[in-house]
């Protein structure tokens, strides 16, 4: 596996950044804490604090994508790939290299997110007991599941475009107006189903928690048939890629 | 002498454009192999096939008799086109990333910067270097293998005189190490002065293979003039050895057959009592040669 140093380089400048966010993050929170206390609702409570945070670091998904596009595009407008290849490295090894890299980033939005959620838990949430803290934590397997979805997508439309700029426009794009006008259509006009959408099936995994303070009727819970969706997507991206970079010139 | 490298019937069709047709090939240890065509001949595009970066159409080919798996390439130090390397990193650092895919041992960067004559700005960003310096960090990162097999693909494209000789000279130390070397090119004369065997590619097609001596030494070419032309061009007809003459840039120029020298001509002609006032051997140049063999196929 090579991650290239390059690639470490920019990560490390936009892991830092990430952190940068988060700690804005936080005080904006703390903020819309003291908020949420007088009013009484109990987003950072443990047992419900790893569904609400979950759902808001969802964002932090796109700086990921960015970076993961970044490090393919690079590769090949810098034509490093192709002498990667003339020195020996396979196609798979490649693959597992970049793989490799979303795999990281991962666990990094896995990890910033427990330690984010036990920080802010244990300032903030009246029961603090070990039994609660774990409880519901599969969401932060789901946000896992879910980045990782998100970044074998990213990977795949950045192997297809091969230019970081059209390749984030698009991404972004298909993202955040494509597909959810086209489901939004579906859904609201013609009441079709749309859970087999890919960047929808990523977003199902961990569904809009904050409702239930007033209505009191969300999925509390990380759906069987979600995962199956988002995982099944998951693979279809990630062996695209691995059609795409085995069967092309570079 | 043992097969390095062996094709059979590579093919490579972009579309429309066959880029290499059917070409087989077989080059043995210790050569210096000229890949010789004008631009856009399939060269590169050979190459690439042969490096796992260019898929091909069809046919086959084999790297010391094991195939075209990934990891032979670790033991072939090449370099495509332009060299390509991590432009925000330095030479150490992307000599690295290639020791690293190459499995490199104990790699000495060090030493090899030193050998192509890039030490002292070994701690520069790659894209602060002239093409010069980038041409010798390439030659260093093939190196760094201490590969059996190099391959240059147009290594002197876009340097100064300076910077061309040295590239050359360079090539020529590593071929007497005893390393086998395929150079592509479209220069004859860097062919003629650097290659032991050649092979012309034209449009996709090998045209021709031999050794470069054989080719220069198959004739000799005279030139020759006399105040008398007519005279002159009566004698040099009658003589046997003598296959063709032809008048160029003021002087008659004969090509003899390879055991008539320039030192028979003459007596022969003074002989004949016709007094060459100019009469020169002049070593058919593969230029010549190269011209012929893309002109007869046509
Ligand atoms: N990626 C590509 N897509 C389409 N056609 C290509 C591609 N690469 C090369 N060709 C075509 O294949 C032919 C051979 O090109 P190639 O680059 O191998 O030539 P070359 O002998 O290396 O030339 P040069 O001396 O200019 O480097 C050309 O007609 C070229 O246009
Ligand atoms: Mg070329």
């Amino acid at each position: 596996m090579i991650i290239l140093a390059l690639f470490v380089l920019i990560y490390f400048a936009v892991g830092l950044s990430f952190k940068k966010v988060i700690d804005w993050f936080i005080e904006e929170n703390a903020e819309g804490f003291s908020f949420f206390v007088d009013s009484g609702l109990p987003i950072f409570d443990f047992v419900d604090i790893w569904q609400n945070l979950a759902y808001i670091t969802f964002l932090f998904k796109y700086i990921l994508a960015f970076v993961v596009i970044i490090s393919i595009c690079l590769e090949y407008s810098n034509k490093t790939i192709r002498q990667n290849f003339i020195d020996g490295l396979s196609r798979t090894e490649f693959l597992f290299s970049k793989v490799g890299l979303i795999v990281f980033l991962t666990l990094l939005s896995g990890i910033l997110l427990t330690i984010l959620g036990l920080i802010l838990g244990m300032l903030y949430s009246p029961v603090t007991s070990f039994p609660f803290v774990i409880t519901n934590m599969e969401f932060v397997l789901a946000h896992m599941l879910e980045v990782f979805g998100f970044l074998s997508f990213a990977l795949f439309v950045a192997t297809l475009i091969r230019r970081t700029g059209f390749s984030i426009v698009l991404f972004v794009f298909y993202a955040t107006s494509i597909e959810p006008i086209a489901t939004g259509i579906m859904k609201y006009q013609y009441e079709l189903p749309v859970w087999y959408f890919p960047i929808t099936s990523f977003g199902n995994l961990v569904r809009l928690p904050f409702e239930k303070y007033i209505f009191r009727e969300v999925q509390d819970y990380v759906a069987l048939q979600d995962v199956l969706v988002a995982s099944g997507w998951t693979a279809i991206f990630l062996y695209l890629t691995y059609l795409l970079i085995k069967k092309r010139d570079v | 002498m043992s097969t390095v490298l062996q094709t059979n019937q590579l093919t490579k069709h972009f579309g429309r454009i066959k880029a290499v047709q059917e070409l087989d090939l077989q080059i043995e240890t210790g050569q210096v192999f000229g890949i010789l065509g004008p631009n856009g001949s399939g060269k590169t595009t050979t190459l690439g096939m042969l490096l796992g970066v260019t898929k091909r159409t069809s046919g086959t080919f084999s790297w010391f008799e094991q195939g075209e798996g990934h990891a032979l390439r670790k033991r072939i130090g090449a370099i495509l086109e332009h060299p390509i390397f991590y432009p925000f990193l330095n030479s150490i650092e992307n000599l690295k990333i290639a020791a690293h895919i190459k499995d490199v041992q104990n790699p000495d960067f060090d030493g090899l910067l030193k050998t192509v004559g890039l030490y002292d700005r070994r701690l520069d960003a790659f894209k602060t270097y002239s093409l010069g310096m980038k041409q010798r960090l390439a030659i260093a990162t093939a190196l760094v293998s201490d590969p059996d097999i190099l391959i240059f693909d147009e290594p002197t494209n876009g340097l100064d005189p300076q910077g061309i000789a040295d590239i050359r000279k360079m090539i020529v130390d590593i071929a007497e190490m005893g390393k086998t070397i395929i150079l592509a090119s479209h220069l004859l004369d860097e062919v003629q002065k650097v290659c032991s065997d050649f092979m012309v590619l034209k449009s996709g097609v090998k045209v021709f293979q031999g050794k470069v001596d054989d080719v220069l030494n198959q004739k000799q070419r005279i030139e020759v003039y006399a105040d008398d032309e007519e005279a002159l061009r009566t004698a040099l007809s009658e003589v046997n050895q003598v296959s063709s003459v032809k008048f160029e840039y003021g002087v008659l120029v004969a090509e003899l057959n390879e055991e008539y020298s320039a030192r028979d001509l003459n007596t022969f002609l003074y002989e004949r009592g016709i007094v060459a006032s100019h009469l020169a051997n002049v070593r058919s140049s593969l230029e010549e040669q190269f011209l012929s063999i893309l002109d007869e196929d046509d």
